[in-house]
């Protein structure tokens, strides 16, 4: 029992005698995270590469500043790591205020490559910097009959089931507009 | 709604004193008074109108529905014979590639499990076009060389050449036949191994590693990879089945 006493005054001197971290003692604030986008606009064949860039933050007002836009050959798994060392095929900076921006980029040939944006906050004792990376291929489908959303896999399959639940609804109701239209006559009569 | 008369129009006599000369009864319709009719008809047309009209645009939606499922097969059979006949003749004349009117056409493929009469006609590109006429090579590498030949092809419409693609497995053959020499790749993933979104694009690549460690060409099979790739499902999707295999044989072709 005295042993067990002991033990407590002394976890409670220790607690007393290690000096603490303060949670609020000088005033610090943290700064906001920012998430930067950039996505793929168009990434045909024969045509300039159009991307898009924005940034967001959690907070009032977006995160102004400059974004870095790079693209690199190479963007396969395999070869992503060293696309972001290689020397970039395009890049670019603009500056974001609040509204995502377009950038278009040279005519590149067919094959895979890594688009990538990095924001540098105007005001960086509010903001965090942040960066993107998105891969892309040039000739992975064709313009306008390829991917079902620009550049990828080419759409192989058959039509949307919504055509066809869209045409039977339309037969049905439509029956049932006819019928009710008959009806009517008949009691009518 | 009927009343009784005479044959001449006249009203009966209200006691019949002589049953055996009864007079003929004859029956009339009375009209509707015209403000009733008037108020009825004009809902009951609208209702009526309005579903033909619903049934009529039902039924072209319907209609251009089955046109996809089997319109496009019987249009795309001619397509592809078409094709084939053109590159058959195009090899006789010595060109490997022969310009038709649906794209560049290189290849025929043959794929044993789809049955022995499966021959269809490999086009350069993946556009709409192309896919209607065969299969799509969409990469620049060559049959039998070193890279990955990647070939798309519809599984549904369109000829659908690629509608059994879920049932191949390891083991089974893809042949491409050219001008030159016919490829005989064997598969090593089956139609159901690997199912990415269309925005995978890895499989495209020369040498494919899935970013997911998942389903990817062996380690060991060589650097003359084929890749096979159509939609996972009937109607439209997002995804794509893919398959991979690797070249074992080449043979030119005689004469």
């Amino acid at each position: 029992m005295l042993r067990k006493l002991a033990a407590l005054i002394a976890l409670a001197a220790a607690a007393v005698a290690v000096p603490t971290t303060p949670a609020h003692a000088d005033g610090y604030t943290p700064k906001v995270p920012t998430v930067t986008h950039i996505e793929v606009i168009v990434a045909e064949p024969g045509e300039r590469i159009v991307l898009e860039v924005s940034a967001s933050a959690d907070y009032p007002t977006p995160p102004a500043g400059d974004i870095a836009v790079s693209v690199s050959a190479g963007g396969s798994t395999a070869t992503g790591a060293r696309a972001l060392v290689a020397k970039p095929v395009f890049s670019t900076t603009v500056h974001f205020v609040d509204k995502p921006i377009r950038v278009t980029g040279p005519r590149l040939p067919k094959g895979p490559y890594l688009a990538h944006a990095a924001l540098s906050p105007d005001n960086t004792a509010v903001f965090l910097p942040s960066a993107d990376t998105t891969r892309f291929r040039i000739g992975a489908s064709a313009p306008g009959g390829g991917g079902d959303k620009g550049s990828g896999l080419p759409n192989t399959g058959g039509p949307d089931l919504a055509w066809l639940l869209l045409g039977a609804g339309l037969v049905v109701a439509g029956a049932g507009g006819v019928s009710y239209g008959r009806r009517r006559a008949t009691a009518a009569a | 709604m009927t009343q009784t008369d005479t044959p001449d129009g006249r009203p009966a006599p209200e006691a019949p004193e002589q049953p055996e000369v009864a007079p003929r009864r004859v029956r009339r319709r009375r009209s509707r008074p015209e403000t009733s009719a008037r108020a009825v008809s004009t809902p009951r047309r609208i209702s009526f109108w309005l579903g033909c009209g619903l049934i009529a645009a039902g039924l072209a939606v319907l209609g251009w529905v089955a046109w996809q499922f089997w319109g496009t097969n019987w249009q795309s059979q001619q397509r592809q014979d078409d094709v084939r006949s053109a590159l058959e003749s195009g090899w006789g004349d010595g060109q490997d590639v022969v310009r038709t009117e649906f794209g560049n056409a290189t290849a025929i493929l043959h794929i044993p499990r789809f049955g022995k009469d499966f021959a269809v006609p490999v086009l350069e590109g993946a556009s709409d076009e192309v896919l209607a006429a065969g299969v799509g090579h969409m990469e620049d590498t060559p049959a039998g060389a070193a890279g990955n030949y990647v070939l798309a092809g519809h599984r549904v419409t369109h000829g659908e050449p690629f509608a059994e693609l879920p049932s191949l497995q390891p083991g089974d053959e893809v042949i491409v036949e050219t001008r030159e020499a016919s490829y005989t790749y064997v598969l090593d993933t089956g139609g159901e191994d690997l199912v990415i979104p269309f925005t995978e694009t890895w499989v495209l690549d020369e040498r494919p590693v899935n970013p997911d460690g998942g389903v990817q060409p062996p380690d060991d099979v060589g650097d003359q990879l084929i890749t096979l790739l159509t939609c996972s499902e009937i109607f439209h999707t997002d995804n794509r089945s893919v398959v991979f295999g690797h070249l074992v044989a080449s043979t030119p072709t005689s004469g």
